[in-house]
């Protein structure tokens, strides 16, 4: 999830949410978009349920990034061994460069 | 299945497949017995299956963001589309005629989830460097169904068929183009789980489809994994790169197989391999070959039904 696509989403829902209180709807509500015949609803149904769809992502996001950023979190390294990265390189392993992977 | 679609068997030895995708082709390397029933005879289990239902209906809602983004439509607008065509697709009739949402019974794969990793996949790709290729006709390289003549076997034109979702470029790599494909899978997204795409049958075969149709320079196949959680859906992209002799290697590899399927469509015989029985959480026709084969017909009438698969048959909204 890039930076921007989380700041563009969280600015759009804050703004349809205080113009319109029903922008948002509550987790009740996405319940009973769920157990409603789609062809009952109209188009302001759908968005409403993407819109929550969206805020439950942004604080997924949320949550992740504090994970991620405790000291414990450490990112996995490829390394040669790697298929794809051999693949990428096709290479004699005595040919490796590291850098051209992980710079 | 459409009945337009010619057939995949050839002519004069109608048990020996002429056009092969990387489905058919999967099954006979996984077991020729397991190949002859789902391919040759046409069974298939009587239920789909969550994962494939869930994996089916994905890939169509991706197919058809890209397609509504290739008519002009906004990344909005196209997310509303594919949001209410996925609500609907997924309701079912039960015996009374009433309309139900589909209910899986699985906490990690089910209406919802589908939805959201939907809904986030989009949003999150839209973000993305990724964008989809122009082709010298000026059309969007997307919903590419493919089949070109590889080589002979037998003196029969063997067929290589599918279908790609599109073909993508990174705006800070342009030119270098990949097959775009979607997974979706509970594991996370590691190295081990991107491992099992190299080697690949179906990444070496989109990686020279992709060459065939496209006439650029495709490096490989670009697998967009989701992670599907019981809480959330995680994204993770991994190109999968294809050196060309990796690719004449897998070309030569793929025609001596399809020597064998002739081998055993001239023989009428295709034999189990025991060993694969276990893969994959099980191979739905284990309960089949357990028992003699003068009762496996009525095994097969009780737990399967009949779905012919073809590679020929194009797809496409």
């Amino acid at each position: 999830m890039s930076a921007e696509s989380t700041s563009a989403t969280d600015s759009a829902t804050t703004t349809e949410a205080a113009l319109n209180p029903l922008a948002t709807a509550s987790p009740l509500a996405l319940d009973a978009l769920f157990s409603a015949d789609p062809l009952s609803l109209d188009d302001g149904s759908f968005n409403r349920l993407i819109l929550e769809v969206r805020r439950r992502r942004d604080e997924f996001v949320a949550a992740e990034a504090a994970k991620a950023a405790t000291p414990k979190a450490k990112r996995a390294k490829i390394t040669p061994q790697d298929a794809s990265a051999a693949a990428a390189l096709d290479k004699p392993p005595a040919e490796l460069d590291l850098t051209d992977l992980l710079g | 299945m459409s009945e337009s679609a010619p057939s995949p068997f050839s002519a004069t030895l109608p048990t020996f497949q002429v056009a092969w995708d990387s489905t058919s082709l999967g099954w006979y390397k996984d077991c020729s017995k397991l190949y002859y029933y789902q391919m040759i005879e046409g069974w298939q289990p009587r239920s789909k299956g969550i994962h494939l239902a869930f994996g089916g209906w994905y890939a169509s809602a991706l197919e058809r963001y890209a397609h509504h983004r290739a008519q002009g439509h906004d990344h909005n607008a196209s997310v509303l589309a594919v949001v209410k065509w996925t609500m609907n697709e997924t309701m079912t009739v039960d015996e009374d005629g009433v309309r139900q949402p589909w209910d899986s019974g699985d906490e990690y794969k089910n209406r919802y989830t589908l939805i959201r990793s939907i809904i986030w996949n989009l949003d999150d790709y839209d973000a993305g460097p990724w964008r989809t290729v122009i082709l010298a006709n000026g059309k969007p390289a997307v919903e590419l169904s493919f089949s070109f003549e590889a080589f002979t076997v037998a003196g029969e034109p063997i067929q290589l068929s599918g279908h790609m979702d599109k073909m993508v470029e990174n705006i800070h790599a342009p030119g270098q183009v990949w097959v775009a494909d979607d997974k979706t899978t509970k594991s996370p997204l590691d190295r081990n789980y991107f491992a099992q795409y190299t080697p690949h049958n179906q990444m070496s075969l989109y990686t020279v489809a992709g060459k065939v149709v496209s006439g650029l320079k495709v490096a490989g196949v670009l697998v967009r994994a989701a992670q599907i959680g019981v809480g959330f859906t995680r994204f993770a992209t991994m190109p999968i790169p294809r050196p060309e002799a990796v690719l004449t290697e897998w070309l030569a590899d793929t025609k001596r197989w399809i020597e064998r399927a002739h081998t055993d469509a001239v023989a009428q015989h295709w034999p189990m391999n025991e060993s694969s029985c276990s893969k994959f959480g099980g191979c739905p026709f284990r309960s089949v070959c357990a028992v003699s084969p003068s009762h496996r017909k009525s095994w097969l009438k009780e737990g399967f039904v009949k779905r012919t698969w073809n590679p020929l048959q194009a797809r496409g909204l």
